[in-house]
């Protein structure tokens, strides 16, 4: 009995300190929507300035907490708001991420550098030695303090969320920061007090954890990862749950601890806290597909087939001559640049190409390397190499599994505490602590063997996995990793399933990844569990970011960084091991916040300044056949494709729709009309899949849709576009449409359909343009075009009209009318009722979510029940 | 003459690409109510958020009580004397009625327990769901909630984004003679209506505004007349 209270008071004691962590972390969080990765940084950076206030300089307790928590994190929380979140607010989570990321490998190096770890030392525990008896046995006084630091800490915490007007406003600006300006309140202070309160909690975490585990720099820090479980049990922004996950973790923990006689359990207790985040990974419900906001799109500029071929065969050329002359350590770090690059090509996959972002690409480097060096065997077979790859991948694969329908950021912290796992257990168990293990090079025939004879291989190697990665970026692949990363609302619309690409790529990802950490430590030919650490993942993925995600280029300026790095420190041993990295890439984080697109962006950009191409052409104007009056096309009704039968629809305590039933024929145009409020948005994401009825049905064909998710209903013959644009940004026109086209029928290319369908909407002239250069009113017909080009049955259009003149609507209705006669069922929500009126054979007028009247046009436009609707009822006069 | 609480000149603004306001010219004297009308795309809540400071002007002049308010913030504005309340319920849905009158304190030196009298004594039955959250409130509840924001502080300008949206015509009814009396006791009022009789039946003037431009301006029995042909357009 006694032993399980001992253990109970363990484990809640430690719960107790990731419970205020991971609170810091989901306030945090909550009102800036940045996760901080480097939160467990700052608790570490603030335990060893309070071993320096108070051991090393002998202040008293009390003044060195005040100043660590009440000045110092106070200080760094602001300072952190100001240069690193500000900036970066609003750009998407993998660029939020790494400037964190970089403030984790910043304060570590720091510390490192500072407080060498060469020495122990340690920070005694408050009131060290006093004890209290509970009920026959010993709880330490500083257990009995953070037990009543955390109650203390829960119960201020609630006051001030409920209570204070400060607190209230920090939970309102989740909701809608512009209603608390509105309200008076400045958003930005709003955001900088919610980053000191994190940096405070954090700092007291640390202080308080530091004398109960070890006062270490690495260690200390990654112990915080446990607390992201806690936060993500919480699912980021409630605080209650957050500290019953934290409990948990901690009680599971202590339990596994004390109570494991066997190796396997005390070797679990290690990853407990990473099995409870992906069990709570698998069981939260799915993100919702929102429209995108606004975006920034750059050129996806990729260089053709000729100019890669030049480029990396010059790359290859010069290692080949250089390689017989370069003076030895050249050679070695060369290759080992080389090996790196190829590690950072995946980075370039995954992140750049795909937009997904993983923290444990030099686990599967690892997991690469240790299958080379079992399969591969000392004779170098190179089975090895493709062994090391499906392992990496499968692995890789499993990792992503939970997360696949989830935001980036869970991505993010799974492959995070993947790799923190990787590191305590799987590594330090096979290869033991401070181990190393062979790894031969991969011996292909013929070949002569030697240092220099490998970096010639190696730079084929790199050479051509760069070449493969641009072939796929200019192929079918490419677009669509373009189109999901620009609007995966809009591909989800075309029929494609999101969860399977992201899979498939991050697993290629994990595959590529795992060949370079073959041929990697294949070049000294010894590994050790330190190459592959957690966090030398987060500074590979900034160090690519630095050096630009998107390019090949980028990748290889990189891995003359990771190598040269190393050998830069072995000239300057007083800098200690991966300090000069850590500090460097920290700094450079900094920078990315100013230049999200990184150093090639940057190159890139002074060469074309250098040697400018000419400004791009202004866009042709718009061809379309004018004064075609809409009577002139042919309008024939057809079988009913598309129906909503008594449809109800009730949220947030409203009837939004009530017994909804309308038709669509094969060769109309039907139109939805009413005011705002009516429910036009709720009725058309009832047809596309957004929205579940509560009653009734949709009937697609004759087919029951009503429970069918969005890219079922497409696969189907449902098609649609958005009334906040949807274009794939970044793609040109014509790959905008052949990428729906591919998506939708399966084959690569489908260029004559793609160009086929350009034709019909009339932009085929538009065909190389970037689709973010478009004004509205072709971007409309792009979007058109795409719908258009999956050959659907039911085209549902939204609002096509909003944001055109009155021309462009005009043109754009004889574009509609054109289709809907080839047999299409055209269904329209419109606040453009004049348009609606001459492009549409049926109108339906829906108030208060009842249709209050259906039929022909003119007949709609003259009964009273519609006037009064848009107008306001005659009957409802308020005298003033 | 007196200055004009709000005045704009020749307002252009837009999104990116897209132009919504092209050269917007609008006048709303002091203590009066001025109802902006004209169908949906026709730039009446660009109009606002140029005015509420969240939007920029790209190019005029906005003055508050003869002041140059381009480029001010939302917060900066609230200052001013402009008490904005947005389309959707001005209100944070998952705060409760006090919780989300401790927030509106911010624009006002009085203490929550003195808005909340104010409050309570023009709207009783928010009184009664003191601590509900206000997203369970009805429609009308809500608005009530976020119109008590400009019975603090002594606001000069109401700028309203259709409040009466989803609403029903009585709740609607009760809504705008909460108006009226806020105009009755000297507050300026902008706001943006769909149901233009209504807004009409309480304005001192109306605004038609159709892409982007005001069309028609004058005194509401001269505007009602143009409505029809601007919202159902054809045949009226």
């Amino acid at each position: 009995m006694s032993a399980f209270l001992t253990f109970t008071v363990i484990g809640v004691v430690v719960g107790c300190i990731y419970a205020i962590t991971a609170c810091g972390l989901v306030v945090t969080y909550a009102t800036s929507g940045v996760f901080n990765f480097a939160h467990g940084a700052q608790g570490m950076f603030a335990a060893w300035v309070y071993w320096q206030l108070t051991v090393d300089w002998g202040w008293p307790t009390w003044l060195g907490f005040l100043a660590v928590v009440g000045v110092l994190a106070p200080l760094l929380g602001a300072a952190i708001e100001r240069l690193l979140i500000r900036p970066v607010r609003g750009r998407s989570v993998d660029v939020s991420l790494v400037v964190t990321l970089g403030l984790l490998l910043f304060l570590v190096g720091m510390s490192n550098l500072v407080w060498k770890q060469t020495v122990i030392r340690t920070l005694p525990q408050l009131f060290d030695g006093k004890y209290v008896k509970v009920g026959g046995f010993n709880v330490s006084y500083h257990q009995v303090i953070v037990l009543v630091a955390a109650v203390l800490i829960a119960v201020t915490l609630r006051l001030f969320f409920e209570r204070t007007r400060a607190g209230i406003t920090m939970r309102a600006a989740v909701d809608n920061p512009t209603l608390v300006a509105m309200a008076g309140s400045n958003p930005d202070s709003v955001q900088r007090s919610a980053w000191v309160l994190g940096s405070v909690l954090a700092s007291i975490a640390g202080v308080l954890l530091a004398p109960i585990v070890q006062l270490t720099v690495t260690q200390l820090t990654l112990l915080v990862i446990n607390g992201y479980a806690a936060a993500v049990v919480g699912r980021l922004r409630s605080l209650p749950w957050t500290v019953g996950g934290a409990m948990l973790v901690g009680l599971g923990t202590s339990y596994t601890v004390g109570y494991g006689h066997s190796d396997l359990l005390l070797d679990i207790q290690l990853v407990i806290p990473m099995i409870v985040l992906f069990v709570v990974l698998v069981v939260i419900p799915a993100a919702t597909l929102r429209g995108t906001q606004t975006r920034t799109f750059s050129d996806r500029r990729t260089a053709g087939a000729t100019t890669t071929g030049i480029g990396l065969g010059a790359l290859v050329l010069a290692v080949v001559v250089l390689a017989p002359v370069l003076p030895h350590t050249l050679v070695t770090h060369g290759s080992r640049a080389l090996g790196f690059g190829i590690v950072l090509l995946s980075l370039v996959l995954l992140t750049g190409y795909g937009g997904m972002v993983s923290l444990c690409q030099l686990t599967f480097a690892g997991l690469g390397a240790y299958a080379m060096s079992h399969v591969g065997g000392a004779g170098g077979n190179p089975l090895g190499l493709v062994v090391a790859a499906a392992l990496a991948g499968a692995v890789g694969a499993l990792v992503a599994l939970p997360t696949l329908r989830l935001r980036g950021l869970y991505l993010a912290l799974a492959t995070l505490a993947f790799a923190q796992a990787m590191d305590t257990v799987f590594f330090t168990k096979v290869f033991g602590s401070g181990g190393s293990f062979e790894v031969a090079r991969p011996r292909l025939p013929l070949l002569p063997r030697g240092d220099r004879s490998y970096l010639v291989e190696l730079a084929v190697a790199f050479g051509l996995a760069a070449a493969t990665l641009l072939a796929v970026r200019r192929g079918r692949l490419g677009r669509r990793l373009g189109a999901v990363d620009d609007s995966p609302a809009a591909c989800a619309t075309l029929g494609l399933s999101l969860p399977a690409t992201k899979l498939l790529v991050f697993g290629a990802s994990a595959a590529l990844a795992g060949i370079g950490g073959a041929l990697l430590v294949a070049v000294p030919g010894q590994g050790s569990n330190n190459d592959f650490l957690a966090l030398s993942s987060a500074a590979l993925l900034l160090v690519a970011r630095i050096g630009g995600i998107t390019s090949v280029s980028g990748a290889l300026l990189g891995g003359i960084f990771m190598a040269g790095m190393p050998a830069l420190q072995q000239e300057v041993p007083q800098l200690g091991e991966y300090q000069l990295t850590f500090l460097l890439t920290g700094l450079g984080a900094v920078a990315l916040a100013r230049q999200p697109d990184g150093i090639a962006a940057d190159l890139a950009r002074a060469f074309r300044r250098r040697f400018p191409t000419p400004a791009p052409a202004p866009l042709p104007a718009l061809e379309l056949p004018t004064h075609v009056e809409l009577a002139e096309v042919p309008v024939q009704e057809g079988h009913v494709v598309l129906s909503v039968a008594g449809v109800s629809v009730r949220f947030g305590g409203v009837q939004a729709l009530t017994d909804v039933s309308l038709e669509a024929r094969a060769g109309t145009v039907t139109g939805i009309i009413g005011p705002n409020g009516a429910g036009k948005t709720t009725l058309f994401n009832v047809m596309t899949g957004l929205q579940r009825p509560d009653s009734g049905h949709v009937l697609l064909g004759g087919i029951d849709v009503s429970k069918a998710a969005t890219h079922k209903r497409a696969r189907l013959g449902l098609a649609r576009t958005f009334q906040r644009l949807e274009v794939f940004g970044s793609l040109t026109v014509l790959d905008n449409v052949r990428a729906a086209a591919e998506i939708r029928h399966g084959r690569a290319g489908q260029l004559d359909m793609a160009e086929a369908a350009l034709r019909r909407v009339g932009i085929e002239h538009l065909a190389g343009i970037p689709a973010h250069r478009l004004p509205t009113g072709q971007a409309r017909l792009l979007e058109l075009a795409r719908a258009l080009v999956t050959q659907p049955r039911v085209l549902l259009l939204d609002e096509p009209a909003s944001g055109l003149s009155h021309e462009e609507s005009l043109e754009l209705a004889v574009v509609i009318r054109s289709v809907a006669a080839e047999g299409v069922a055209a269904v329209l929500v419109e606040h453009d009722v004049d348009l609606v009126m001459r492009l549409c054979s049926t109108v339906h007028v829906l108030d208060f979510g009842d249709v209050i009247s259906s039929g022909d046009p003119v007949d709609v436009q003259s009964d009273d029940r519609v006037r009064a609707a848009y107008l306001g009822d005659e009957a409802v006069v308020a005298v003033a | 003459m007196t200055t004009p609480v709000l005045e704009l000149r020749n307002v252009r603004a837009g999104y990116g690409d897209l132009q919504v306001l092209r050269g917007v010219d609008l006048v709303v004297p002091s203590a009066s109510v001025v109802a902006l009308l004209g169908p949906n795309g026709a730039g009446k809540s660009t109009a606002l958020a140029v005015i509420g400071g969240r939007v920029p002007a790209s190019s005029g002049c906005v003055h508050v009580d003869g002041h140059h308010v381009n480029g001010a913030r939302p917060e900066d504005l609230v200052s001013s004397g402009v008490c904005q309340i947005p389309e959707g319920r001005g209100v944070f849905p998952n705060l409760t009625v006090v919780e989300n009158l401790r927030i509106w304190t911010h624009c006002t030196d009085q203490s929550l327990h003195e808005v909340e009298e104010v409050a309570y004594a023009r709207f009783p039955r928010l009184q009664e769901r003191r601590t509900q959250l206000a997203g369970t409130l009805s429609g009308g509840e809500q608005q009530m909630l976020a119109l008590a924001r400009a019975l603090l502080g002594s606001p000069r300008l109401l700028l309203l984004d259709e409040i009466s949206m989803g609403l029903a015509p009585k709740v609607v009814a009760e809504l705008f003679e909460v108006v009226a009396g806020l105009a009755a006791s000297g507050i300026a009022v902008l706001l943006v209506e769909q149901f233009a009789r209504t807004a009409l039946a309480v304005a001192d003037y109306g605004a038609i505004m159709s892409r982007g431009v005001i069309t028609a301006i004058g005194q509401p029995a001269d505007v009602a007349d143009q409505l029809e042909g601007a919202y159902l357009g054809g045949a009226a």
